[in-house]
């Protein structure tokens, strides 16, 4: 047979438009397009970078270790991008093969080939490597404890490597000190979630974009950090332009507005008073709009403390009794004891019992809450007048008063329309604030006040930053204080539940679970925690007051760092040792989406060099400890006993020389899983270094030839993790289910998943909790029964009331944050992302079109800023706050236009460390740090 | 034996990058690793470079390779002026809309932009969610659909942000070098686009 060029070009274009059709067509025309995608194998699979979760199809190309990626297209079957992505996820082709990935384990070394703090690296084997790891990991057992051994964990963990990591961490180790980067990127929410609903995660799903009336963007760039969904917003936007209504609230201008009927520049930490301000509007002004027979059958009203300061270092701490923070530093850092009530947050804070001038006497941040009546919480609205609002939220001095006044009155108005339905998203905007948790409560007050919430096309929508941040961070729990599906560790009955189900005995697991992730900095700082690895992102890159955190790991002799990674990151830079990480499509993963959506993939290539995967370098840790090692007495720091375990663990039938590898990744269920690449339609034809090891022979972690597994690896812990949550609301389906779908929405409950959560229209949950004739349930477990008290605290006299199924409206205050502008540090610093980067850029950095065009992070300043400062576009300028200062390049015309007072940073550069200048306060009651405002100066370089 | 050519294989990986930092031992110091190039404990060895973008008009910049088969193409010419794109300002499809590219020697916009992939959604009155659409395809034995809808000549509205894909190029040098291969169907394919053709290609993963 014998086809020109031309006739082929046809060909291919035939076959697949025939196909697209149905119809058939001559065989051989349909053998000669195979033949040439025959070279080429597409498979499926979800997106490395944001919350987003885009489903993307990767060809891949070669045999063996030749077998690269050559192109990727947007999947045309994933519902949530339909075939289309953004320029980051196009370029998923490209991330894995940046030119210095890492190849081999680093050791810091002197000239005898010894582990030297001030050393340089050098390439060692997986097994010095190990060696190194397990020696320093004795030794912080045995100096403070498990609470001495930490890891950075992700959001961007597969939900396997999160499960395996936390299983290691909480059953192996018993230390809860396993907290992701996801912390800084979702835990108000959480709260939020937690607070509101009782349950985490969203009610709803990514179709509301399609089916709303109304898209209110609170603080959040979509367009270029969540821009496929943007996409599908301003597919909704351009279709019915009069009919549907766009809002972009703003602290600076940005691409998000371009597309906005309005656009409220408000002044940074007040969109709390934007909140109230819509809420009074409805309560005061608009009663008729409250849907009372909705509020009374599924809704109560509740408040919790203000005085909860704003999760800084609290006096007394070691690091403060050292000296380790200078005067300026401390400035600030005093307000976390007490703090005066100031003129801005005055008459907000009146109905609970604080005025202008008062001095607030601050307790370390509590979840406390309890029930109030509708009549105070009506109280703690009426503050919020047009004028106080407008008068404090206006962030752009430059605006006309009344102008933004008229902007907030038809706000509220499209809010309050009867029959107009409305979106809310929010992310890191509200997110990153040190009231974090309140601002998230503060918007289901307001979509439950009108009973737009849970429904198709109305509710708030709290997107998230990371693709995994939902799947793997909050779903399997890898913080310090979850377990699996929503169980906490403090609570007995949830550590029951995991430990049967890690056939571990009971009371190995750590009922104290406080490291979150900034604490795991400032325990490296206060010399305790020992050894610390980091997993799967750039913990000093990505968190605040780096200065502190950069100088604590390289100056404390006895600390030992490692950090695996793709690439050689800051992370890197300042570890003890740096190991390899197989990166995101050389191994088998899944990821979970903002709208419980889990999706998953195979391994598309081998690794390079000798990386192999995060879950393979835990179940390797796992080999080098028995029960006998980790399982006896211990004390923890606050002086609680962890019970020696090791009896119950020979009764069990385990032995003292029993290794965690057998116990928790090598045991008999996980044997089950069988190693098939011939009758397994889904393993068929695919690599997986894990399970069967690869035609590299990488010398593994016991100085042999890793031959791999032999059992399949990631379905057992896919299926273990599921176990958790199925039949109690977060059901996922089997393992093999998801290989041939795009993703499901749990809870997927015979065999469907969930649109919208609560409503008894499309979540079986509501009946089975509820009753037949329920519309909604607000089921969460969490909270369910509280005291009952005032907007001044609770009386416990009057004992407590249950709230079974129902959702929770929140008295909430503007409060200022800790650190705002004044005479010397005159500009409200905002940082953030940009489309083209992903987080620290260590990925994007590296891929020549992304990298060439942002090479660099931009200070975007008003140009009536910049001549203030004496400054023009393409200067550089020090941006210096009371924590550190560096330089950037000023931009007067960029995509991002901010007010006259206020610059915006991104994060990604690593020549442009802001994190040095930001400020590590964070929500008292989520600890995610506020990187969103901090004060400083702006002077010419 | 075999142990040591490994490590000895890494001590070049590690060397080839780190070009001058390396010693005989094939160590590296902290700053050779990373893209930042500098103590990381302070800002004052940071060399931060001035770039700049191209100033050429569009119609006189010559255009760019794909950077593999169906890729976004990239900005090869000056936007000044032309962003922000704005809900009743769109500069890039007054040149970019294929009825006027040939004429004025830009790329036309393709016919994957003229295909809604999505269905049009309604929720009717007993609650159900339905979709409308042309399916086209039922990967996997069904469980998704694929939507293609012509739109009849018109942009579909969710390709609207052209940013958000095609990105204007500094003449920043890439700190790095990138190993990645482009595989092109044919040579044409290093100039344009024929995913409305090829979109479906291997949509069926399991087998």
């Amino acid at each position: 047979m014998s086809l020109s060029r031309r006739d082929f070009l046809k060909s291919t274009a035939a076959a697949s438009a025939a196909a697209a059709v149905g119809i058939s067509i001559p065989a051989e025309v349909q053998a000669a397009a195979d033949a040439t995608q025959d070279k080429w194998r597409w498979d499926k699979a979800a997106c490395r970078f944001c919350g987003t979760g885009c489903g993307i199809m990767l060809a891949t190309k070669g045999e063996g270790k030749n077998r690269k990626i050559v192109a990727v297209k947007g999947d045309p079957a994933a519902p949530v991008n339909r075939g289309l992505n953004c320029i980051k996820g196009y370029f998923n082709a490209k991330i894995m093969y940046g030119a210095d990935r890492l190849t081999t384990p680093l050791l810091r070394m002197n000239d005898k080939g010894e582990f030297d703090k001030h050393g340089r690296f050098a390439p060692v084997s997986w097994k010095r490597a190990y060696d190194e790891m397990e020696k320093h990991i004795r030794y912080a057992l045995k100096k403070n404890g498990p609470e001495a051994v930490a890891v950075f964990g992700s959001g961007q963990y597969t939900i396997m490597e999160g499960y395996a990591a936390q299983k290691m961490m909480k059953a192996g180790f018993r230390s809860n000190a396993i907290d992701p980067n996801a912390r800084h990127c979702m835990a108000s929410a959480v709260v939020g979630f937690y607070q509101t609903f009782g349950i985490d995660e969203p009610s709803g799903c990514y179709d509301d974009i399609e089916l709303t009336d109304t898209i209110i963007a609170w603080g959040s760039n979509m367009a270029e950090m969540h821009p496929i969904l943007w996409s599908r917003c301003t597919d909704r936007k351009l279709s019915d332009p009069n009919r549907v209504k766009v809002v972009s609230i703003q602290t600076y201008t940005n691409r998000t507005c371009d597309l906005a009927d309005d656009t409220i520049i408000f002044r940074p930490q007040t969109d709390m008073l934007l909140w109230n301000f819509v809420a009074r509007e409805i309560v005061y002004n608009h009663p008729e709009a409250i849907d009372w027979d909705f509020i009374k059958k599924h809704i109560v009203f509740t408040a919790g403390p203000v005085n909860i300061g704003y999760g800084m270092r609290r006096a007394g701490e070691p690091s403060l009794k050292a000296g380790r923070y200078d005067a300026k530093e401390m400035q600030i850092i005093k307000k976390e004891m007490s703090k005066k009530v100031s003129s801005l947050e005055g008459p907000a804070l009146e109905p609970f019992g604080y005025k202008e001038g008062d001095v607030m006497k601050n307790t370390a941040g509590t979840l406390k809450h309890w029930h109030i009546s509708f009549e105070e919480y009506k109280k703690s609205l009426e503050p919020y007048t047009l004028d106080y609002v407008a008068k404090v939220s206006k962030g752009d001095p430059d605006e006309p008063m009344d102008g933004y006044k008229a902007k907030l009155k038809r706000l509220a108005a499209l809010y309050v329309e009867k029959g107009r339905k409305v979106v809310s998203f929010w992310t890191m905007g509200m997110n990153q604030h040190t009231r974090g948790s309140w601002v998230n409560t503060q918007s289901y007050n307001v979509h439950f006040l009108l009973n737009k919430q849970a429904k198709p096309g109305n509710g708030a929508y709290s997107l998230t930053g990371q693709p995994s941040a939902c799947g793997t961070a909050r779903e399997v729990g890898t913080f310090c204080h979850r377990l699996p599906a929503d169980l906490m560790v403090k609570v007995k009955k949830h550590r029951v539940i995991a430990e049967k189900r890690w056939h571990i005995p009971e009371n190995t697991l750590n009922p104290v679970g406080n490291q979150h992730i900034i604490k795991i900095h400032r325990d490296i700082e206060d010399r305790f925690i020992k050894f610390a690895w980091v997993n799967v992102c750039n913990a000093y890159q990505d968190s605040a007051s780096a200065k502190h955190w950069l100088k604590a790991a390289r100056e404390i002799e006895d600390f030992f760092l490692v950090t695996s990674d793709g690439y050689p990151g800051i992370s890197a830079m300042v570890s003890d040792l740096v190991l390899p990480s197989a990166m995101i499509y050389e191994k088998w993963g899944a990821y979970g989406n903002a709208e419980r959506r889990s999706q998953h993939w195979r391994q598309q290539v081998l690794p390079v060099g000798d990386a192999m995967s995060d879950t393979w370098q835990w179940v390797e840790l796992s080999k080098r400890f028995t029960v006998d090692d980790l399982w006896g007495p211990y004390t923890l720091r606050n002086g609680k006993k962890l019970a020696d375990v090791r009896g119950a663990a020979r009764a069990m039938g385990y032995t003292g020389d029993t290794t965690m590898f057998d116990v928790l990744f090598a045991n008999d269920r996980a044997k089950a899983f069988k190693a098939d690449r011939v009758n397994d339609p889904i393993q068929r034809g695919y690599d997986d270094s894990e399970v069967f090891g690869d035609e590299r022979n990488v010398v593994g972690s016991d100085g042999k030839v890793f031959k791999g597994y032999g059992f399949f690896l990631h379905k057992y812990l896919w299926e273990e993790y599921a176990d958790f949550g199925r039949g109690h609301g977060h059901d996922l389906a089997p393992f093999d289910v998801y290989q041939r779908v795009r993703g499901l929405r749990w809870p997927v409950v015979n065999g469907k998943e969930t649109l919208w959560r609560f409503n008894a229209e499309y979540d079986p949950y509501v009946k089975h909790f509820a009753g037949p004739d329920a519309e909604f349930a607000f089921y969460g477990p969490i909270a369910k029964n509280l005291f009952q008290g005032n907007l001044t605290g609770m009386d416990k006299s009057r004992g407590k009331k249950a709230l079974k199924n129902k959702a929770k409206i929140f008295a909430r205050p503007y409060m200022d944050p800790p650190e705002m502008p004044d005479s010397e540090y005159d500009t409200w610093l905002c940082t953030g992302r940009v489309l083209e980067h992903w987080h620290s850029g260590t990925m994007t950095m590296r891929v020549p079109e992304l990298f060439r065009a942002v090479p660099e992070a931009l200070c975007y300043m008003n140009p009536k800023t910049a001549q203030e400062k004496g400054l023009k576009r393409g200067d550089l300028a020090w941006v210096e706050s009371r924590r550190g200062k560096v330089r950037a390049r000023v931009e007067t015309r960029g995509r991002n236009r901010p007010p006259r007072g206020l610059v915006f940073i991104p994060w990604f550069d690593e020549k442009i460390l802001i994190n040095k200048v930001c400020l590590d306060a964070t929500c008292p009651m989520s600890k995610q740090t506020d990187y969103k405002k901090c004060a400083v100066k702006i002077y010419k370089v | 034996m075999k142990k040591m050519s490994k490590i000895a294989l890494g001590v070049i990986t590690v060397g080839v990058f780190v070009v001058g930092c390396a010693t005989t031992n094939g160590s590296v110091s902290d700053a050779s690793l990373s893209l930042r190039k500098s103590n990381v404990q302070t800002e004052s060895g940071v060399k931060l470079n001035q770039v700049s973008y191209t100033k050429a008009a569009p119609g006189e910049a010559k255009k760019i390779e794909r950077s593999y088969d169906n890729a976004p193409p990239l900005i090869p010419h000056s936007v000044e002026g032309l962003v922000p794109i704005t809900r009743n300002n769109n500069s890039c499809l007054g040149c970019h809309m294929p009825e006027v590219a040939p004429s004025v020697h830009a790329t036309a916009i393709p016919k994957s932009h003229f295909t809604n992939f999505r269905p049009t959604e309604i929720v009717a009155k007993n609650g159900k969610l339905i979709k409308k659409g042309k399916v086209v395809a039922r990967p996997n034995g069904g469980a998704n659909e694929v939507f293609a809808t012509p739109t009849h000549g018109k942009l579909y509205a969710g390709r609207f942000n052209c940013t958000q894909c095609h990105v204007v190029q500094s003449n920043a040098k890439p700190l790095v070098g990138n190993t990645f291969q482009p595989d092109y169907m044919n040579k044409k394919q290093m100039n344009r686009s024929n995913l409305v053709n090829t979109y479906d290609q291997g949509i069926n993963t399991v087998k």
